[in-house]
């Protein structure tokens, strides 16, 4: 129990929240669950509950028992069972930053001992192994010798100026692989100078962050920025925007950090990457955490949209409007149900576009649309904007592209 | 780290605050305007009347008014409806926002948006945060807080308003055009009212009420109770626009000087905690604030400030006073809603009584 879960700027913000439910409107999970009680509002109301039975006269009164083992249980169920997705901040009209202080209060669960068991898998996993899924960390590269035309060096060296932060869903996940593998042949395409960092790559942290273990990261953070250093590398690049909102919001500015749609665009409009025509009318959907987390709107756009031929249709939810797929928060691991439920709604607004494809910048997102699609038999394609480049770089053999 | 001397630090780029820095930059004082929003003015928190007076003592230009108001009708369960001359205006609260802005700007202000003020040292230097760079410290003879109702400058002065009405607003198209606003009494709308302000082809329909509590009908529910009601009624169609919502400060009156911190406006409390009125009341105290704050700042006499306190209070007070009384007997008896509700509204004479 620890109000030191919470900054000031949070516990002050609790009381901003005027009941106007605005953000149960869009959150996701309620539209799916068709429960409240995974609304910001029923949460929020819960949560200054709790703080006035720890300190303040109601605790003088009933002792800080007033809240039973049972209680805070059934509470905390509703916590976990959020994507993280950011939409109910975004609908906030008194602007309370809704997205930490859910992280805050997922930290404040795991120190009361009432959170999903998950959260010590996920924990245990990281520390033993540093990928979350208790891989062998040795064999986070292992996905570059099932491409068919690797070089020698297997895309590790010693000293480059970019680095390539692959993230543990890509490295790890046959049906995410894709997207490294598309990534560095459009690095390759352009001349760029970089390297992965192999087994000398750890969890970003991120998912200790989601699971309320915010006072664990220290390690993987200190571990990430020491290999990075040691390869040179002025740059250092991600195609999970997890990950790279990761690095944005809590490693110390070492590095010039790009999302790989910031860094590609930039290769398109410098001339280094020459583009080939791609008949094809695709949709763009915004991750969570590129999207409302780190604003960043613009680059894939620009990216999709300069490819010769490529016709970019809008969602009717876009931008900061956008749908979570239903991937995010670890809710996957926690609710895979309500996880696919709310993939359906994300489907179907996919499906209203008519467009060929949905294209996404995020392989989380990539692999809950795909799984969603393909158990019920929704016919769809998916791709990483990675995938989208690599079929139009310019002069290659289509046939490899797989 | 360079400290620049500014004369006067004002925070929020309200009503109350674009008037303060506009009066003490036409008085020559160097002021320094901080706005958290990115963009003045938006997102709009408002119901967006004004009385007319105001237009005419602001002298902006008029681009902010979408139309006329000539009175206010008020709507109690069970009586005829009572109406009330009130001219003035509906506005783009956003524009208007800007407009001032605009004023103090001319004037000589500096303005800095999506700018926050996180911290005051206790010598008084005040670190200021923007969006996109790093922090900086200013060192200002003379702060003045205009940053809302829940204000981090009353904060940093030991004042915080204690009595806040949340308010949610949804616009809706307007089945036909309306010449007055509209209020609605409902013994749902717990020690409040609910309101309909036309502007133009919509209608700003929005209600203030006691925060509910356990078993009670939640802000929302009651809101869509009302729209539902104001759609039998024929006066809006439609689905809603844009939403919006608020804190409304219903405070009574109380000092707004603390050493060299002023506050004006929300953050001072300066709302009617009736009607919850308080753009002219920001624009007022605003201006007061400004005007002595660039006088203790040329005469280097911070006892000047205390000047604010007594002129404020002589023009508002009195109002002020009856209606947080007025206030305080409808939240103890809303259970005998028809018998007091006449004592507790601007438009029926038992309430100056």
């Amino acid at each position: 129990m620890a109000q030191t879960d919470y900054s000031i700027m949070e516990i002050l913000q609790m009381d901003a929240c005027t009941g106007c439910g605005l953000c149960a409107d869009v959150c996701p999970a309620v539209l799916a669950a068709g429960d409240g009680r995974l609304s910001g509002v029923y949460r929020l109301s819960e949560l200054r509950r709790i703080m006035r039975s720890r300190t303040g006269f109601l605790a003088i009164f009933f002792g800080s028992q007033t809240l039973t083992e049972e209680h805070l249980k059934l509470f905390s169920d509703t916590v976990f069972r959020c994507t993280l997705c950011g939409r109910c901040q975004q609908a906030c009209p008194s602007g309370i930053l809704l997205k930490n202080l859910w992280l805050s209060l997922r930290q404040d669960m795991v120190h009361c001992h009432a959170y999903p068991k998950k959260v010590d898998m996920i924990a245990e996993n990281l520390a033993e192994s540093h990928n979350v899924f208790d891989e062998d960390n040795k064999e986070r590269a292992e996905w570059v010798e099932d491409m068919p035309a690797a070089p020698d060096h297997g895309y590790i060296k010693d000293q480059a100026d970019v680095v390539y932060f692959t993230g543990c869903v890509s490295a790890y996940f046959p049906m995410a692989q894709t997207i490294p593998m598309a990534l560095v042949e459009i690095l390759d395409a352009a001349g760029v100078n970089f390297t992965l960092l192999g087994e000398d790559e750890w969890c970003c942290g991120f998912p200790m962050l989601g699971a309320g273990l915010r006072d664990r990261m220290e390690d993987l953070i200190d571990h990430n920025i020491k290999a990075v250093q040691a390869r040179g590398a002025q740059k250092v690049i991600f195609s999970c925007p997890s990950c790279y909102q990761m690095w944005q919001e809590h490693y110390p500015r070492e590095f010039e950090i790009y999302h790989v749609t910031q860094f590609v665009n930039e290769l398109m409009v410098s001339g280094k990457l020459l583009l080939d025509d791609l008949s094809l009318t695709v949709t763009y959907h915004d991750p969570c955490d590129l999207g409302r987390g780190s604003g960043e709107y613009k680059a894939p756009r620009q990216v999709i949209r300069s490819i010769p031929g490529v016709k970019l249709v809008e969602l009717a939810h876009n931008r900061e409007n956008c749908l979570c797929c239903g991937g995010g928060g670890n809710l996957e691991m926690i609710d895979a149900e309500l996880s696919a439920d709310i993939a359906r709604a994300k489907i179907d607004d996919i499906l209203q576009t008519g467009a060929h494809a949905v294209v996404t910048a995020c392989q989380q997102c990539v692999r809950t649309m795909t799984t969603y699609a393909r158990r019920n038999k929704v016919s769809i394609e998916v791709m990483d904007i990675t995938q989208l480049v690599q079929k139009a770089i310019a002069g290659k053999d289509r046939s490899d592209s797989g | 780290m360079t400290t620049p001397d500014w004369d006067i630090l004002v925070v929020g780029a309200g009503p109350a605050g674009s008037s303060a820095a506009l009066a003490a930059a036409r008085q020559g004082a160097h002021v320094l305007l901080v706005e958290r929003r990115q963009q003045v003015g938006l997102p709009v928190q408002c119901a967006e009347y004004i009385p007319a007076m105001l237009k005419g003592q602001l002298g902006l230009k008029g681009g902010y008014v979408v139309q006329k108001i000539e009175g206010m009708r008020t709507h109690m369960p069970g009586q005829a409806v009572k109406e009330t001359v009130a001219p003035g205006y509906i506005i783009r609260r956003e524009l208007f926002d800007q407009a001032l802005v605009a004023a103090a700007r001319k004037a000589g202000a500096r303005v800095r948006c999506a700018t926050r003020a996180i911290a005051m040292r206790p010598e008084g230097d005040v670190t200021l945060s923007p969006r996109d760079g790093r922090a900086y410290t200013v060192r200002p003879k003379v702060i003045i807080g205009a940053d809302g109702p829940r204000s981090t400058i009353g904060r940093w002065a030991g004042v915080v308003n204690r009595h806040l009405l949340p308010g949610v607003q949804m616009t809706l198209p307007l089945a036909a055009p309306l010449a007055c606003t509209e209020i609605y009494f409902d013994p749902q709308i717990v020690a409040g009212y609910g309101w309909l302000f036309p502007k133009g082809k919509v209608a700003n329909v929005g209600l203030g009420m006691l925060r509910p509590s356990g078993g009670q009908l939640s802000l929302r529910k009651v809101l869509d109770g009302f729209i539902r009601r104001l759609k039998t009624d024929g006066k809006i169609c439609g689905a809603p626009l844009a939403h919006t919502t608020g804190w409304i400060p219903a405070e009574p009156v109380r000092n707004a000087v603390h050493g060299k911190i002023m506050l004006a406006g929300d953050a001072a409390g300066h709302t009617h905690p009736i009607t919850g009125a308080g753009i002219f009341a920001a624009v007022t105290c605003g201006k007061l604030a400004g005007k002595y704050a660039a006088a203790a700042v040329a005469a280097s006499d911070m006892t000047i400030l205390k000047a604010y306190d007594r002129e404020w209070q002589d023009l508002l007070g009195e109002t002020q006073t009856r209606a947080h009384c007025r206030r305080e007997q409808m939240e103890a008896c809303w259970n005998v809603f028809d018998t007091i509700i006449k004592q507790c509204w601007v438009a029926y004479r038992e309430y100056y009584v």
